[in-house]
């Protein structure tokens, strides 16, 4: 039945009236209901491809979050025995509800593992390219720009990085995206369910990542006075939704302005008053002799715009977004830039082309290319990919429009065809860092070994009443829970914790471990210990990461 | 609104001005020269990751030619880092340039043109030859003397005026906070 209704984003014609029942496609009809195809497939396969594997390894952030679901799956808690929260407690911050209760269904039906912990972003990614393909067509409508636009968001490393992990943030644009589409449809419609709809999916995406408490509203703000003279001919609609998104917000405005909710920002913030007073003392003691006096008059907020301006702008260097991208592991392939160096030109080439569309259009888009660093200035480290993935749509539109005058409105075949021959090298190239390079030199970014750990560890505890674990890696016992499918029950009711539960104690590597009894030591590989040598746990790479120990035990 | 534009052009010269004397305790200035080695070593280290690739495979991915291209342009496009633009420049400076490529472009200005194609080939001649100190004031000064076509645009109402106004002020403070100038000196300091 579902098949049946489906329907192709592109309107069918006939090509007589007799011939209504059995109508032939167009010719280029075809091919662009074949591109679009294409690229849908192009973008799950690049998204799922070996997703358990590759990365290599589960970062900490993505264990707590496929066994706080797992926990909440089995006995209607997390990890920490808190019923159903809206907020979950991490290491060291709280994060947002989305992707925990998204995972509960993927643990349920894939298990426990790191396919199933990784589906939610892979899915809701490659759903997100489609998403983007309707809101490029329901503001261009130009289906050859809207498919071209889609085409380098399917290949978008930034987007296919953050879409190959656990990562809030993919989930995040997701629902900003499908909350922009459902607004461009409910502006048509002018249809108060449509706009309920949308304001929901906008809220969700606050709900989901850190950053979208900030990059929302603000862009909520922008698109409503981009489309302030349609909306006030339908202010009857928007009383009902902006009621109920408003309700719904408030528990996460609440939890904005609380304690736990500014953990994370203030943590990393950049607004710091001793940095500050660093900075003005050194002034005073170090600059240009004539202008030392200044450092008496210096003011913080001043300084601190000094400072985020310095962050906003490192988003648009060129060398981050074209050439090596954000420096942390995780976040790029390092080895190239957050998009493909070719975009560049295109980029360049689509500002000449803006003028041709409907400028609300440009407006919106461009908008969102300069909102979406906001959220990244006030935290370090600066440039930072995933708080501002967002940027990845606006450049995928641009590079695509670009790749529309080229190909569709220029004409010149000797352009057209080393373009696509740098396009097609690039591409390849880029699947051979993702999938040779990446896991060999970044498997230590995604804590790479810990599993292995936990294997060791189950082939070699029996018979030891007490397991001690270096806590190197600082939160190992998440591992141990997850890789061990752990009974969440049991671990909440015994009151486990990071410290200890059932027969596992993590530790620091200065604790005396000869006074104990007969044990199991999981240390790091580079300690002396005086025991009896069990084994080794390695990374994927073959790199030791832990080696197990037996001591005061009997050979 | 003509003694108006003096005024304004006056105070961006100004705010030039004290920037290019502020980087007079300037005793190393950052070299953006093309290194050719990069291109030897990156190829090198690629390939030594590509362990168990068919070294042809590996090659295909990992060649001097791309490798060059790769390297060449990043040492070009590091002389257009925002970073570096908002050091010599200041906020003023980099939203006058904006406003003048816009400017260029909507006027079809012959010798708009012209000076905006100097102000991106300048950055070749910093990254063949090697030397630093005079790379840094030849970039600069094109860069300040195209960012006075944006003047007209950026100053077209009290309004426009009165932002850029503000942004002169900014940008004197960003000039001091942002005194030792990563982007463009290696050691700065002052007897």
């Amino acid at each position: 039945m579902a098949l049946k209704n489906f329907k192709f984003p592109f309107r069918l014609e006939t090509r007589s009236r007799r011939a209504i029942s059995n109508y032939k496609l167009k010719r280029s009809q075809l091919l662009k209901i074949g591109l679009f195809l294409a690229i849908v497939i192009l973008a799950v396969v690049l998204r799922f491809y070996k997703l358990g594997q590759n990365p290599p390894g589960l970062y900490w952030d993505e264990t707590v979050f496929g066994y706080d679901a797992y926990s909440l799956l089995k006995t209607g808690k997390d990890h920490h025995g808190v019923t159903l929260p809206l907020f979950f407690e991490s290491f060291g911050d709280w994060k947002l509800p989305v992707y925990h209760y998204l995972l509960i269904p993927s643990i349920a039906v894939f298990g426990l593992n790191e396919f199933a912990v990784r589906f939610p972003s892979a899915f809701l990614g490659s759903i997100t390219v489609l998403v983007f393909f309707w809101v490029i067509k329901q503001l261009t409508k130009n289906i050859n720009l809207s498919l071209f636009s889609m085409l380098f968001l399917a290949i978008s490393p930034w987007h296919i990085q953050f879409s190959r992990a656990a990562f809030e943030s993919v989930a995040g644009f997701f629902f900003f995206m499908l909350g922009l589409y459902i607004f461009l449809i409910a502006l048509n419609k002018k249809k108060t369910f449509f706009f309920s709809i949308s304001f929901l999916s906008f809220v969700l995406s606050m709900y989901s990542y850190h950053a979208y408490r900030i990059f929302t509203p603000i862009m909520i703000l922008v698109i409503l006075l981009i489309y302030l003279r349609e909306l006030r001919k339908m202010f009857s609609s928007l009383v009902i939704p902006v009621i109920i998104a408003f309700v719904v917000f408030l528990p996460l405005l609440t939890f904005t302005f609380s304690a736990n909710g500014r953990a994370r920002a203030l943590s990393q913030s950049v607004f710091s008053k001793s940095e500050f007073e660093t900075a003005r003392i050194y002034f005073g003691q170090n600059s240009k002799i004539p202008l030392r006096f200044i450092s008496g008059y210096w003011s913080k907020p001043v300084y601190y715009s000094s400072v985020a301006i310095n962050n906003y702008i490192d988003h648009f260097s060129p060398i981050f977004l074209f050439v090596n991208g954000d420096q942390t592991g995780r976040h790029s392939q390092v080895d190239m830039g957050q998009i493909f160096s070719f975009e560049l030109i295109l980029i360049a080439i689509s500002f000449f082309m803006l003028k041709r569309f409907d400028q609300k259009a440009v407006k919106l888009l461009l908008a969102m290319l300069f909102i979406a660093p906001i959220p990244a200035i006030i935290v370090n480290p600066s440039p930072h990919a995933y708080r501002t993935l967002q940027m990845a749509v606006p450049l995928a539109f641009l590079s695509g429009l670009g790749m529309y005058y080229l190909f569709l409105n220029m004409r010149v075949r000797v352009v057209q065809l080393v373009l696509a021959g740098v396009i097609i090298y690039s591409f390849f190239t880029y699947l051979h860092l993702v999938f040779i390079h990446y896991p060999r030199k970044f498997s230590a970014d995604w804590q790479d070994g810990n599993k292995q750990m936990v294997e060791k560890l189950q082939q070699f505890q029996e018979g030891f009443d007490r397991v001690y674990i270096s806590n190197i890696t600082q939160v190992p016992y998440i591992y141990v829970l997850f890789f061990q499918k752990y009974d969440p029950q049991k671990f909440i009711s015994e009151k486990g914790n990071k410290d200890t539960f059932d027969k596992y104690v993590f530790t620091s590597d200065d604790f005396d471990l000869y006074n104990k009894g007969r044990i199991l030591y999981v240390a790091p590989p580079w300690k002396k210990v005086g025991g009896i040598w069990l084994a080794a746990a390695n990374d994927t790479n073959g790199q030791h990461i832990y080696y197990l120990w037996e001591i005061n035990g009997k050979n | 609104m003509a003694r108006t534009k003096f005024v304004l052009i006056l105070l961006i010269v100004l705010i030039y001005a004290f920037r290019l004397w502020q980087t007079t305790g300037c005793k190393q200035f950052i070299d953006y020269s093309f290194i050719p080695l990069s291109v030897k070593i990156n190829v090198e280290s690629q390939t030594a990751t590509d362990t168990g690739i068919n070294r042809t495979v590996a090659r295909f991915f990992h060649n001097k030619v791309s490798v060059g291209i790769y390297e060449s342009s990043k040492t070009y496009l590091s002389t257009f880092s925002p970073k570096l633009l908002f050091e010599t420049l200041g906020p003023v400076g980099v939203v006058l340039l904006i406003f003048g490529i816009y400017e260029i472009s909507q006027k079809k200005s012959f010798l708009g043109v012209i000076h905006f194609l100097g102000v991106l080939t300048i950055p070749l001649f910093a990254i063949i030859f090697s030397f630093p100190k005079l790379e840094f004031y030849v970039l600069t000064l094109s860069r300040y003397s195209f960012s006075l076509w944006g003047i007209n645009k950026a100053a077209k109402s009290t309004l426009h005026v009165s932002i850029l106004l503000a942004l002169v002020y900014l940008t004197f403070w960003y000039f001091i906070f942002n005194w030792q100038m990563k982007s463009v000196c290696n050691n700065i300091f002052f007897n």
